[in-house]
């Protein structure tokens, strides 16, 4: 494909090859192929509501005028002609008649459940997992909320313990935050402070061990939530 | 008609399998048409727009109605057929789907020559195929064919000019390798 230039790679890309037929005319192919005329592209481009020229419409004009110049592009026109009369005499048979009523005797035989389909075509974007349908987005919402929540409270907990041995004032306060901040503190302290021998690069290092290890376990928490949640949806 | 049809898809939605059967009545024959041409063999054609249609009837509430059923329907066919031409090695011709002409010898030379185009048409990549058929046989708009295929416009239109040379080229081989044969004869 490299031996076509630049600017007819451009006019294909562009501009829409004639087509011998019309969208009520496939009875009359023949007919209409023997004069398909190739595409005009007029004075000048299309132009939108505002008056200006739009850039679609820009490129099929400027399409439509190089297919009409270009000589290259003219013989690839007329050589494409009788292998698109050949095609089109391949026809347009009809669906056999026992087709829709066999179908329709599979599905009211059967129970209707849920699978996977495409996407509706004009929505793309809700492939992407955080624009699915409107009947999934609360729940999705909520898991979301809560995955990052406990994310959250993980991270903020192993920090806290961590500023007991920097020289950083800590709130007051955080005595009084109940049973979970107890068992946080009696955990972290077991697990990295009294058992540990110090060996680790002296007092620095164990608090910020234990704020590394407690927010990955938070991120952790987080991304099984959204595993979930996707699982769900 | 829109209405009409908004009307039908609430129904189908909630199970009615005779709203669904209006819905996909007009829509058959292109989807029928389509499976025949990607796949060259009536049967196959019919077990993948049966499926096709039954995956469209159970996953209708995937369909959000932002683009017409039946570029959604179309969708879903062209993904049926890419599965079953992929899980499929032989390619076999669609001698049994071709129109009978009126006189005998031209219904031969009519006959040889749709087989010649069917074959080469089914030697190309299943995406220039599609583009052929939907783009020359069906007279659709490249938007549908894009949203169909879910590609861009724009490399619809290569796709369009790519296949149309591959198609030529599987036609001149065809008939090279036709006249060497003669000759050797």
């Amino acid at each position: 494909m490299n031996d076509i230039p630049l600017s007819c790679r451009l006019a294909r890309r562009w501009g829409t090859p004639p087509r011998p037929t019309s969208a009520t005319g496939r009875q009359a192919l023949g007919e209409a192929m023997a004069g398909a005329p190739a595409e005009s592209p007029g004075e000048e481009p299309a132009r939108d509501p505002a008056g200006m020229p739009s850039r679609a419409g820009l490129r099929a004009w400027w399409a439509a005028r190089h297919m009409q110049r270009c000589s290259r592009c003219r013989e690839e026109e007329a050589a494409w002609e009788p292998v698109q009369r050949r095609l089109v005499e391949l026809g347009c048979p009809a669906a056999p008649p026992d087709l829709f009523p066999s179908f329709m005797t599979r599905i009211t035989r059967e129970p209707r459940s849920g699978e996977a389909t495409p996407f509706d075509p004009a929505d793309r974007a809700a492939q992407n997992l955080w624009r699915a349908s409107p009947a999934r987005g609360p729940a999705l919402a909520a898991l979301i909320v809560i995955a990052v929540a406990v994310g959250s409270w993980m991270a903020l907990i192993a920090a806290i313990p961590a500023l007991d041995d920097l020289p950083i004032p800590v709130p007051a306060t955080r005595d009084s935050w109940g049973p979970w901040w107890k068992a946080w503190t009696d955990i972290s302290g077991r697990v990295f402070r009294e058992e540990s021998t110090g060996d680790l690069g002296g007092p620095w290092v164990q608090p910020y061990l234990i704020t590394v290890v407690s927010t990955g376990l938070g991120l952790l928490a987080t991304i099984t939530t959204l595993v979930l949640a996707r699982e769900i949806s | 008609m829109r209405a009409h049809e908004e009307d039908l898809l609430v129904r189908a939605r909630r199970g009615d399998a005779e709203a669904f059967g209006q819905l996909i009545r007009p829509c058959l024959d292109r989807a029928y048409r389509l499976a025949l041409r990607l796949l060259g063999q009536a049967e196959d054609a019919e077990d993948a727009v049966q499926d096709a249609l039954y995956k469209a009837w159970r996953g209708l509430a995937g369909f959000q109605g932002r683009a017409r059923f039946s570029t959604w329907l179309y969708r879903i066919v062209w993904r049926e057929c890419l599965d079953r031409s992929r899980r499929r090695d032989e390619v076999r011709l669609a001698a049994d789907v071709l129109d009978p002409g009126p006189d005998p010898h031209e219904r031969l030379a009519r006959t040889e020559s749709r087989q010649e185009v069917q074959a080469a048409l089914l030697r190309l990549p299943p995406p220039y195929r599609a583009v052929l058929v939907l783009f020359y046989l069906e007279d659709m708009p490249v938007k549908d064919i894009a949203n169909i295929l879910d590609l861009p416009e724009g490399t619809v239109k290569t796709h369009l000019y790519r296949a149309r040379r591959a198609l030529r080229a599987e036609l001149d081989l065809n008939g090279d390798r036709m006249a060497g044969g003669g000759r050797e004869r």
